[in-house]
């Protein structure tokens, strides 16, 4: 895989166009108004069967014994699943995990948190299957366990993986596992200078540690997966409510030794996602109870499981930054802990961009961090929304108003004093070919007025008010492949094969948009497919904000394909070189002739065509190097900022939002209506995450697993004014992802604006009332 | 069915000495089928109304919503036997001859949703504040209105300019034969 930014195969530039730049209705929007919309949640098969799974109430402890007897009889249900399944000689791996095969599909010896799964039920209803549940007997002797970061790493601490788990064969190529033992899990490390020296010649140096705590997606629709094992054809077929429709069949094809042609993955419209459903989930327990019952079999979370499914990455991050006295960056030395819970996931990926995000977007010559994911007995915690950076950002730009208040500078002018340009390199020794940061931070602080004795006040309600800005960089997975496939029917209708999840992000709309200016249809015309691995092409994953660059890419090079095979067709029939021919609005006509044209289907009609394909892929490259963190982490960066205005009532500590203002550089917008949602959506996940968000564990128990204890943001708890801006380019410019790079600055802005208005910093997250006022009571 | 259902009493179409439970639901009368106690969301998706999904399941999310005699009701925690002799309406009920209703249209053009999932409770509830007001709204009424409703993608600002537009128009004309305006769609972009 070559990836130089010339060679074709990475991402392309695109232009306004006919239905590119258009605010039109999402595909299917009727579907989504009517409630017709086909989630997974709908699917329904003949002979199906419906699942619940037996969890573990203790954190940490081993299983002596476990009986399913009593729940086998019990009538209506159809299979009972155990580790004792998995001794068959034709049964299924046990253990699955993207990166390492740490996880067990059912627990056999121990159970590593509380709810790790030890038995599933299949049964003719739900009301049975759970039912059974509680006729599975299983006797636990409980260890010791290690539910922080701090207690992980203590010297004699008990292990949450007895042995060192296998790594998974067939790896991602930027991961390298290093750095394991006890119980962490893999370190990622970033050198670059000598920071020590620097930091002891620094003028001013910061030292703090700041928190963030581990949360929930909370999409709206569960995890919702229904497999069907045919035995006699030795075929697996999975529906599911996936981001990862290709990761989801490498998983189950290696996890059953199927070739991936026997694997069929399907993924219907998502109830959201914001990374909780990347990677395989509950699919390989689905699909192993279907193997093991003989029939279909469905599973639906309950929303209680939801909460233990998956979480974001508890973060604690200690920063030093140091500075001169006129506030130039010198050097920033980090520790980063992200407590990745039990099994690994994604976390050895999201580590090491949690780990170089911390240097910020910032031109910094001695860097060091150290990131490392650490098991413990809680739920484990992979991809979300923002995927490590939002606890990043929350240090390094803290920490940079604190500098500021150090230096007795104005937080705004230190951080345009340290921002890259454009041809600087980051901290990994990649050149920023694109650096927008100096004016998204200026529009951030317009948007609050922002002046440089921008003071802490008090309103006519004796409320506190403040502000805050914040800016971030962000990388996207990278490498990165996406495939695509595009076919023009001879009745002018065209068929876009993606296997981009459309999850409310209108995925499915910018394709179905890039298509149709790519070939010069109308985009009334376009149709895109749901994923289906059997006929869909290769895509990574849907995430990252990778989905309109990348799958874009793809499918509009898929499409110009297309076009290139049409003009040609047309031109004997309209007797000109096909490089004079243009199409346009369904037409193919010569260039400034417009009387001599020929629609599509003419075209085909009288080429005895039936249809016109075309295929097209991005396939970016990088990676960086585990010992020095040098290379290239990503193929282009995300850029965003933001900004609030706060109030703060010094009675009960509550945080008022004035005003919030995101802002992301956009490149080329295809879609200004959804493109906004996006970020709407992003912010408003900040701000909940700012104020409100924490899943509590006591002694490794989740005690706040619903949505009536776990508080997300409500329309009432809106901003007074919430502002979002894309910074777009003139002319042919590139796609930039927007689905997650407002998320950190927002999350940062609003810290800001809290310190400045209280007069002290709530370093620890959700800041809920009780901390603001702790913290103001403590100065 | 439960056991705890058939502790209560059996399934409604068997209650002895009693005419079969039944509520109309869209407009059709319909006999209520499934175990007493159960939620009443199971007996709707049982018709094949998808547009009735559950969230939370405890009555905090809004997801599940229907309206019931007109009043927006969470249709998860709504034991079945609370829908006898009443009148349903579900998202699907929205639409007349085909046609989506001015809201939903509304929806549609503000892009007051995402991944939807929530958007049949938030569509039922606002259509109960525009069905027990008149005139436009203020945001705060919305608010008020919608409070109860969770939209994890976050479409709230939408939301509510969706609701205030059809509210504001149907001063000008009768409601249903307004048309949608499109949103602010392009205000908020920059270029360099
Ligand atoms: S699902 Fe009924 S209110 Fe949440
Ligand atoms: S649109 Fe996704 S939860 Fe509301």
């Amino acid at each position: 895989m070559t990836g130089k930014p010339d060679d074709g195969r990475t991402s392309v530039a695109v232009a306004a166009g006919a239905a590119v730049g258009q605010s039109v209705d999402v595909l299917e929007a009727r579907s989504r108004v009517d409630g017709t919309i086909d989630f997974a949640l709908n699917a329904e098969i003949p002979h199906m069967t419906h699942a619940r799974l037996a969890r573990s109430p203790y954190a940490h402890a081993r299983i002596l014994s476990i009986d399913v007897s009593a729940a086998e009889k019990l009538p209506g249900v159809v299979a009972v699943l155990t580790a004792a399944d998995f001794e068959r000689p034709d049964a299924p791996a046990r253990h699955h995990g993207p990166v390492v095969r740490d996880q067990p599909v059912v627990c056999g010896t121990k159970v590593r948190f509380a709810g790790d799964p030890v038995a599933a039920v299949a049964a003719e209803t739900e009301e049975i299957a759970a039912a059974a549940l509680g006729l599975i007997e299983v006797v636990y002797d409980e260890l010791p366990k290690v539910t922080t970061v701090e207690e992980a790493l203590a010297g004699g601490a008990p292990l949450v993986h007895d042995r060192p788990p296998e790594a998974r064969d067939r790896g991602y190529s930027d991961i390298k596992l290093a750095g394991a033992g006890g119980n962490i899990c893999t370190r990622f490390q970033l050198r670059r200078g000598d920071v020590e020296a620097a930091l002891a010649e620094a003028e001013v140096v910061v030292d703090r540690t700041y928190f963030s705590p581990a949360v929930q997606h909370v999409t709206m629709e569960p995890h919702v997966v229904l497999a069907t094992y045919d035995g006699r054809k030795r075929e697996l077929t999975v529906l599911s409510s996936t981001q990862g429709p290709f990761a989801v069949r490498d998983a189950l094809s290696e996890m059953f030794g199927l070739p991936s042609s026997a694997v069929r993955v399907v993924v219907p419209p998502l109830g959201g996602g914001y990374g909780a459903k990347t990677y395989a989930k509950y699919e390989p327990i689905t699909a192993a109870l279907a193997w093991k019952a003989g029939r279909p079999v469905k599973l639906v979370l309950p929303r209680d499981e939801e909460f233990i499914s998956i979480t974001k990455h508890e973060a604690t991050i200690r920063m030093r930054t140091g500075a001169t006295r006129d506030g130039r960056l010198v050097a920033r030395d980090v520790e980063v802990f992200f407590n990745g819970g039990a099994y690994a996931d994604i976390s050895p990926r999201l580590i090491k961009n949690g780990g170089y995000s911390c240097v910020g977007p910032y031109d910094i010559p001695h860097v060091r961090v150290d990131s490392y994911a650490v098991y413990t007995n809680l739920p484990p915690a992979g991809a979300y929304r923002g995927y490590g950076v939002s606890q990043a950002a929350w240090a390094y730009e803290q920490q940079m108003d604190e500098l500021a208040e150090l230096l007795g500078m104005d937080p705004v002018e230190l951080r345009k004093r340290n921002l890259l340009t454009k041809g600087q390199d980051f901290a990994t020794g990649e050149t920023m070919h694109e650096a927008h940061w100096h004016q998204l931070l200026d529009k951030a602080a317009a948007a609050v007025e922002w002046s440089p004795d921008s003071k802490a006040a008090r309103s006519a309600e004796g409320r506190l008010s403040g502000k805050g800005v914040a800016v971030i960089l962000k990388s996207t997975i990278t490498p990165s492949t996406a495939h695509a496939a595009v076919r023009l029917d001879a009745d002018g209708a065209m068929q876009v094969f993606t296997s981009a999840v459309e999850m409310g992000q209108g995925a499915h709309t910018v394709l179905a948009q890039l298509a149709a200016d790519a070939v010069g249809i109308p985009v009334e015309r376009v149709h895109v497919t749901t994923p289906d691995t059997w006929y869909t092409p290769y895509d990574q994953t849907t995430s990252s904000s990778r989905t309109t660059r990348a799958m874009g890419g793809a499918v509009t090079k898929a499409a110009r394909v297309v076009r290139e095979r049409l003009r040609h067709l047309a031109s004997e029939l309209l007797e000109a070189d096909s490089g004079d021919l243009v199409v346009a609005d369904g037409l193919v006509s010569v260039a400034g002739v417009p009387s001599r044209s020929l629609s599509v289907a003419e075209v085909c009609y009288r080429t005895r065509t039936g249809s016109i394909s075309g295929d097209g892929e991005v396939v970016t490259s990088g990676g960086l190097d585990p010992e020095t963190g040098q290379g290239v982490a990503s193929d282009h960066w995300h850029q965003g900022a933001a900004s609030a205005e706060v109030e703060i009532d010094p009675a009960t500590g509550k945080v008022y939002v004035r005003k919030l203002y995101a802002v992301a550089h956009a490149g080329r917008v295809i879609n200004p209506k959804l493109a906004r949602l996006q970020m709407h959506g992003s912010a408003l996940f900040g701000m909940s995450h700012a104020l409100y968000e924490e899943l509590i564990y006591d002694n490794g128990v989740l005690t706040n697993p619903n949505l009536s204890e776990y508080s997300i943001v409500a329309m009432g708890d809106l901003p007074a004014r919430l502002e979002v801006e894309l910074l777009e380019e003139p002319g042919e410019a590139q796609i930039h992802g927007l689905g997650e790079t407002v998320l950190p600055p927002v999350i940062a802005a609003l810290g800001n604006a809290v310190a400045n208005a209280a007069g002290v910093r709530v370093r620890r997250l959700p800041m809920t009332p009780e901390r603001v006022l702790d913290a103001m009571e403590g100065t | 069915m439960t056991g705890a259902d058939q502790a209560i009493g059996g399934d409604l179409g068997q209650r002895a000495g009693q005419a079969t439970a039944s509520c109309v639901v869209n407009g059709v009368e319909t006999v209520l089928e499934g175990g007493l106690a159960e939620p009443a969301t199971g007996f709707l998706r049982r018709l094949g109304l998808y547009g009735v999904r559950e969230t939370c399941s405890l009555g905090v999310c809004g997801t599940c919503t229907i309206l019931l005699d007109g009043e927006p009701v969470s249709a998860c925690i709504l034991p079945l036997y609370a829908l006898d002799g009443r009148e349903v309406r579900t998202v699907e009920g929205l639409e007349s001859e085909g046609q989506l209703s001015t809201l939903q249209r509304q929806f549609i053009c503000s892009q007051a949703f995402q991944c939807s999932f929530c958007t049949p409770g938030f569509l039922l509830s606002a259509q109960a504040l525009l069905d027990a007001t008149e005139g436009p709204l203020t945001d705060e009424q919305v608010v008020e209105g919608l409070q109860g409703h969770l939209c994890r993608c976050g479409c709230y600002e939408s939301v509510k300019e969706a609701v205030r537009a059809v509210a504001a128009r149907r001063q000008e004309s009768d409601a249903d034969g307004a048309q949608p305006t499109t949103g602010p769609q392009d205000a908020g972009r920059a270029a360099p």
